[in-house]
């Protein structure tokens, strides 16, 4: 027997008799899997996403198409990035000022070295002010992650009401199977593990900023 | 091994403990009522919850297989690990063939449950414990004292005398600063590591994925940047489908921190495809038994839908009084002591079902409503039943029942026959109740002889 | 013709009868003066919970099991218990303590008393009186969470003129009594124990209330042993004094 039908064996054996029922508090039959309801006000998305994303911690800019190059220089300026990353397949305009180097993505080497990393979005999650990232944009796992800066393009018509709205519908959203990684994002990375006292960028970006374009 | 009550007895003597398990589960208690007001079906959803992860569990082999399959058309290694030692020496294996000399490990309690950093270390292998609270606690020698925030026992000048063994005593104790030479320390490592080995805390059968849920991003570095990636899953971390998930990442973050949603939630499903521009190109999941199947079909089953937030300890009025350490176990809390006795014999573990009140705290915390004062309950039962028919407390409590089945014998030991209530004799309390509180004193008259007199009548 | 008056059979528990008779009897004068007609079965003893707490169901169902006869053949239309956890073995655990034991038929006698079993503040609504003093509510942990009695405590003593109820952190954590607890694991007990009277102290009260009198027994010796007097009363009691 392969250990896999041996373990499996062995979870069906026991299986074989029900657990025993909790008499003082006794399992409730659920039909389906309710939705979450939110308590927030979402009839704007854009707003909503504004308003989370900016609780979480990430500095939102609203704007056109055309105001991308301006939300980069923004970005640059602040936080005084000498090189970076671009994700190929952004599919807003974006010309890195003279002095700043762009590195070609084609490794987590180069995205370490990057002061500023940008990319997409897959969608938008107005509830929790998450972006949607993955493996099969050409931001990769690692041009979000190794730069102490990440700033992500997210296009309106990617933006969703709640997780729900992705999780859902998985499978229509990725009719070619997941891509490796899918991850959501939701604010710069954090950590409160001295004295509970936030601080942010213990591993991941340390700013996230977020251009959201219409 | 300490009992319960030793460790108890330096818990409680320690003040800086004492203000640092205060300040964390005060902050917890606010923070969840403000993370749970955000959603406006939060009992629904608790309720639907325990009904989803038991269903689950009921089709455990089913789930588990589906998940297998769909991983390994995706070119992912499955190993079925029936214990620790099994899941140790797979990834002692997978790390050896690729060579490694450093790996490092996003947060995983499955990997401190079976020490697997001891069978690496044995073998050469250095292993990083990378998320900021574990890092220092390996840094410190010591063990996770909570589940999520395994160095909340921790004063900022604690972690910065940990952290100034490797900086040099070149670091103040401001938060700020240390979290910034750990990111400088760690990623070093982050990109040296040939082998990157998480946890996780879901798995998803419907798409063959696992979830890492985090703040800080070092489960998303881990699964990232080496070569190789090895997931350890306890077998029963998982989910059918994504709508299932989509109620649970609802709950977990809301229960562990207050937080609506975590920082990363980082859904793998496979190595990097072609296509791809990074990730590891190997990816490994290690399902792990470990005693989990013994558990299943008897009364303490339930125990097996924790999802791992940590809220039963943040509320337990036990842990608040002896933090992570005084359960003496990888597991504290009340889901420790139910856990722990269930996984492991030891004699120690078996006195961990009387480090509750049965207050019902935890039951009521519990984002998958886990009745966790039964099971605690159940495990005592479970031990009587076990006790010789010669132990002093069975002997104790057949005594009583004897007497108190009987009226007459009631009210002989109670003293309720006698015109005045019967002041207990100070000896006939225990010492151990006599050294923290005094004796109760009973006022006036016994409330039976009372009743027979003046209270007479109806 | 009068109206029906309530016929109540009151468990008094073994903690009235053993430490507490005081209570028991503040128990009866209030709720007669509620027009209820009181007794007490004579033949009832305790309830069970300091052995199936302990994990020896059998002793326990064997005490239990007497308690439930003689309150299921008592005529009354409610069975009073002054205590949110011996009123929650009853109602909650009874059923299930006879079904681990094998025993169906006092299983489902137990089921069928269920739904006449009142802790006391049920029954006592907006009780009246004046009380002129500032009160620690204690939530005991039973009667909070299995039986879900918030309100009517509070509804009592709001009811009571001169009363206010002080807001203190930790009113609905655990004392640290848990019956044999305390004794097994004295250190963590007597640190609960002062965690609570360390807020109740802050609080500014001038008395503490609750409804079970094995939490006000533990915490009354910690005061007592820290060399507090601050009094400390059964809710029974504090009415009983309200209205007398």
């Amino acid at each position: 027997m392969t250990g896999r039908e041996a373990f499996l064996d062995r979870l069906r054996t026991r299986l074989a008799v029900p657990a025993p029922e909790n008499l003082p508090h006794p399992l409730v039959p659920v039909e389906g899997v309710p939705a979450v309801a939110y308590n927030l006000d979402l009839d704007d998305p854009v707003a909503a996403f504004e308003r989370a994303a900016t609780a979480a911690g990430a500095t939102v800019r609203r704007g056109g198409l055309a105001d991308a190059g301006d939300i980069v220089a923004e970005v640059l300026a602040t936080v005084g990035a000498r090189t970076a990353v671009v994700a190929g397949d952004l599919d807003v305009d974006i010309t890195l000022p003279a002095g700043v180097e762009a590195l070609p993505f084609d490794s987590p080497v180069q995205c370490e070295r990057a002061d500023l990393g940008i990319t997409g979005a897959a969608y938008g999650i107005a509830a929790t002010g998450s972006l949607v990232l993955h493996a099969g944009a050409a931001g990769g796992r690692t041009a979000s992650l190794l730069p102490p800066v990440h700033l992500a393009f997210l296009r309106t018509e990617r933006l969703l009401r709640d997780a729900g709205e992705l999780f859902r519908r998985l499978g229509e959203r990725f009719p070619g199977g997941l891509p490796s990684q899918l991850v959501l994002v939701t604010g710069p990375s954090r950590s409160a593990d001295i004295e509970l006292e936030v601080t942010v960028g213990v591993h991941g970006p340390r700013q996230l900023w977020i251009g959201v374009l219409t | 091994m300490s009992t319960l009550r030793e460790r108890a007895r330096i818990a409680v003597a320690n003040d800086e403990l004492q203000v640092a398990l205060e300040r964390a589960t005060d902050r917890f208690a606010t923070q969840k009522v403000a993370g749970a007001s955000t959603v406006a079906n939060y009992e629904e959803l608790r309720e639907a919850a325990r009904w989803v992860r038991a269903g689950v569990l009921a089709r455990l082999p089913d789930v588990l297989g589906e998940l297998a399959d769909k991983l390994e058309s995706r070119g992912v290694h499955v190993h079925w690990a029936s214990d620790g030692a099994d899941a140790n020496a797979y990834i002692l294996d997978v790390a050896q063939q690729c060579g490694a000399k450093v790996v490092v490990k996003s947060k995983s309690m499955a990997s401190e449950e079976i020490h697997l950093n001891d069978t690496l270390g044995a073998a050469g292998i250095e292993a990083v414990e990378t998320d900021l609270g574990e890092w220092i606690i390996q840094l410190a020698r010591e063990t996770p004292s909570h589940i999520i925030l395994p160095a909340i026992h921790k004063t900022r000048k604690d972690i910065a005398a940990v952290l100034n063994q490797v900086a040099g005593g070149d670091l103040s104790d401001v938060p700020a600063e240390l979290c910034a030479f750990a990111r400088q320390q760690l990623r070093a490592k982050f990109m040296q590591a040939e082998v990157g080995i998480s946890g996780v805390n879901f798995g998803v059968a419907e798409t063959g994925s696992v979830v890492i849920i985090t703040n800080e991003g070092n489960g998303r570095l881990v699964t990232s940047v080496p070569r190789t990636h090895i997931a350890v899953m306890g077998m029963e971390r998982v989910l059918q489908t994504w709508e299932q998930f989509e109620l649970m990442l609802a709950l977990l973050p809301r229960a562990a921190t207050g937080q609506q949603i975590t920082t990363y939630v980082n859904a793998l499903s496979g190595p990097r495809r072609p296509g791809e521009v990074d990730g590891p190109d190997e990816m490994h999941l290690v399902i792990l038994d470990n005693g989990r199947s013994d558990i299943l079909g008897t009364e303490f089953q339930e125990i097996l839908h924790c999802i791992r937030c940590g809220a039963c300890l943040n509320v337990c009025p036990v842990y608040r009084q002896i933090g992570g350490h005084g359960y003496g176990a990888v597991y504290s809390g009340p889901v420790g002591a139910v856990l722990t006795p269930l996984l492991s014999a030891a004699e120690e573990a078996g006195e961990l079902q009387n480090a509750s009140t049965l207050c019902g705290a935890c039951w009521q915390a519990c984002p998958v409503k886990i009745p966790l004062q039964d099971l605690l309950l159940g495990l005592r039962r479970k031990k009587a039943e076990e006790a010789t028919s010669f132990s002093g407390e069975r002997l104790a409590w057949q005594a009583w029942g004897t007497a108190w089945s009987k009226p007459g014998a009631y009210r002989a030991t109670t003293g309720v026959a006698g015109a005045a209530a019967k002041v207990v004799p100070e000896s006939w309390v225990p010492v151990r109740w006599r050294e923290g509180r005094m004796a109760p004193r009973p006022r006036g008259t016994s409330f039976r002889h009372w009743m027979g007199g003046e209270g007479s009548g109806t | 013709m009068t109206a029906k008056r309530t016929r109540v059979a009151l468990l008094p528990t073994c903690v009235v009868d053993t430490v507490a008779p005081q209570v028991g009897i503040a128990t009866v004068r209030v709720l007669r003066r509620l027009g209820m007609d009181v007794r007490v079965p004579e033949a009832a003893t305790c309830c069970g919970q300091p052995a199936w707490n302990a994990g020896f169901a059998a002793d326990a169902a064997k005490v239990a099991r007497h308690t439930l006869r003689a309150l299921a053949d008592a005529p009354a239309d409610v069975v009073c218990v002054p205590a949110g956890s011996c009123a929650t073995m009853i109602k909650v655990f009874w059923p299930e303590l006879f079904h681990v034991v094998g025993d169906e038929t006092s299983r489902r006698t137990a089921e069928a008393l269920a739904p006449k079993v009142r802790e006391f503040s049920e029954l006592v609504g907006d009780a009246g009186g004046h009380y002129e003093h500032t009160v620690a509510y204690h939530h005991s942990c039973h009667m909070l969470r299995e039986l879900g009695l918030r309100e009517s405590p509070e509804r009592a003593l709001a009811s009571l003129d001169g009363c206010t109820t002080a807001d203190w952190p930790g009113a609905d954590r655990c004392c640290g009594f848990g019956g044999l607890f305390s004794v097994k694991q004295p250190e963590i007990s007597v640190a609960m124990a002062d965690d609570k009277v360390d807020g109740i102290e802050a609080s500014g009260a001038g008395v503490l209330v609750g409804c079970d009198q094995s939490c006000l027994m533990h915490l009354e010796g910690r005061l007592r042993k820290r060399g507090s007097t601050l009094p400390v009363r059964h809710l029974a009691e504090v009415l009983d004094e309200a209205q007398s």
